[in-house]
């Protein structure tokens, strides 16, 4: 298969994502709580295009429906997590943010040549999904956190499922990698590939997207 | 394949789950789909950090106690031919809510307050009862799933009502991998690992 570079994978689907690149401002007014909704609706956003620019990929679309699937139902997940954030942030007086995280784009920008680089790609998405909203429970108002958590643990669930898509790629057995799968057959290591500390790291800065980085000016 | 919501999806194993619900929830909500709207998790009743740490180190002890019992009975042969990878899940997964009560007896031991040794006796009776039923793997995947739901609705309810940051992202950073254990759960019993697009504290129990 072919190699994918980025430019190919913007041309083969990610004509959206370069619409979202117009850059979000960095110094903005407006409470701390308004500032993480719209970094928070950043990340999602950058999430979106990226997993719509994958499903128009042809090794994703004609690849093992299992990617085409686990792609599109976190797609349509993000989404609510997205009008779930602009909302609130409509709620707190704020403007919502339409446009893509930097941080996540930056994520993006790699070759993508095969199956198993379209499932590590999103192991990074929701890795940084998960940890950005982790951040922000320790600066957003407590009255942010029921939200904030809520998506986080959805997001910690998407991460556990693509490492364990992607455990079961790189078994190499192409019949094990479905929905259901063959328990019995697959690797003793997937029994833990999707967790793999008893508590959570908490990522450093370059891992998230501080609240200053996606709000509205 | 379609976007099922985990409660959908539960139902092959409800009876288990609704065993564990019935002995712990607190606030057992009729949502039987997702909805993009934020969760309804308010600060209701004033809890103190160390409350929950109390409330969180009884629940943590009793999974990590539950794990034992079927890490013994699969090692007994109780349960047949196991999958090398239930087994691994089993192992770890014992030893992550193992660690996970030390961190709660730490938070604990900085505030004074007693160390939890014995399980939440909200639920302890139902999953005693539960395991004494269980005779195949598939019914321990469900018991498991049942488990690891309450722990996580209930970090999600406690990071809501910690007051400090720490307790906050304490109970944040164990959820997150109550949650993800659900994932392989999932999985394993033949299900999608991730149905969820918003989570809501329905099983939460509380003190």
């Amino acid at each position: 298969m072919p190699r994918l570079s980025r430019r190919g994978f913007l041309a083969a689907g990610g004509a959206r994502l370069v619409e979202a690149a117009a850059p979000v401002t960095t110094t903005v007014p407006g409470g701390l709580d308004v500032r993480v909704l719209q970094t928070a609706s950043s990340v999602e956003r950058g999430i979106i295009t990226t997993y719509e620019a994958l499903l128009a990929l042809p090794l994703v679309r004609n690849g093992r429906p299992i990617l085409t699937d686990v792609l599109r139902t976190t797609l349509q997940h993000h989404n609510e997590h997205l009008g779930a954030f602009q909302a609130q942030t409509v709620t707190l007086g704020g403007k919502p943010q339409a446009a893509a995280n930097p941080k996540v784009q930056a994520l993006v920008a790699r070759g993508l040549a095969s199956t198993h680089d379209v499932v590590k790609l999103s192991v990074a998405l929701e890795q940084f999904a998960t940890d950005t909203y982790l951040f922000d429970l320790g600066v957003a108002g407590p009255g942010l956190r029921g939200l904030l958590g809520s998506v986080m643990l959805a997001e910690a669930q998407h991460l556990a499922a693509v490492r364990l898509l992607q455990g079961l790629v790189e078994a190499g057995n192409e019949r094990l990698v479905a929905i259901p799968t063959e328990l019995a057959d697959v690797p003793r290591s997937l029994g833990t590939v999707g967790f793999p500390k008893a508590l959570h790291p908490l990522a450093g800065p370059d891992g998230v997207a501080q609240p200053d980085t996606g709000a509205v000016k | 394949m379609r976007a099922f919501g985990r409660r959908t999806l539960l139902t092959g194993g409800a009876a288990l789950t609704t065993g564990l619900v019935a002995a712990g929830c607190s606030d057992r909500a009729t949502h039987s789909t997702v909805a993009a709207s934020p969760p309804p998790i308010g600060r209701g009743v004033a809890r103190t950090d160390a409350d929950i740490a109390t409330l969180a180190g009884g629940l943590e002890v009793l999974l990590a106690g539950a794990y034992r019992s079927l890490r013994e009975r699969l090692n007994g042969g109780a349960f047949g031919r196991v999958p090398s990878a239930m087994d691994e899940y089993v192992r770890v997964a014992m030893t992550h809510h193992e660690e996970h009560v030390q961190v709660w007896q730490d938070i604990l031991g900085k505030s004074g307050r007693a160390a939890v040794i014995e399980p939440n006796r909200q639920m302890a009776p139902a999953v005693q009862r539960q395991l004494d039923v269980v005779k195949d793997v598939d019914g321990a995947l469900h018991l498991a799933l049942g488990l690891e739901d309450v722990a996580a609705d209930t970090y999600l309810r406690s990071l809501t009502e910690a007051s400090s940051v720490e307790a906050a992202r304490t109970a944040a950073r164990i959820g997150i991998v109550e949650q993800q254990h659900q994932a392989f759960l999932l999985l394993a019993i033949g299900d999608y690992p991730a149905p969820d697009s918003l989570m809501r504290p329905e099983k939460a129990v509380t003190p």
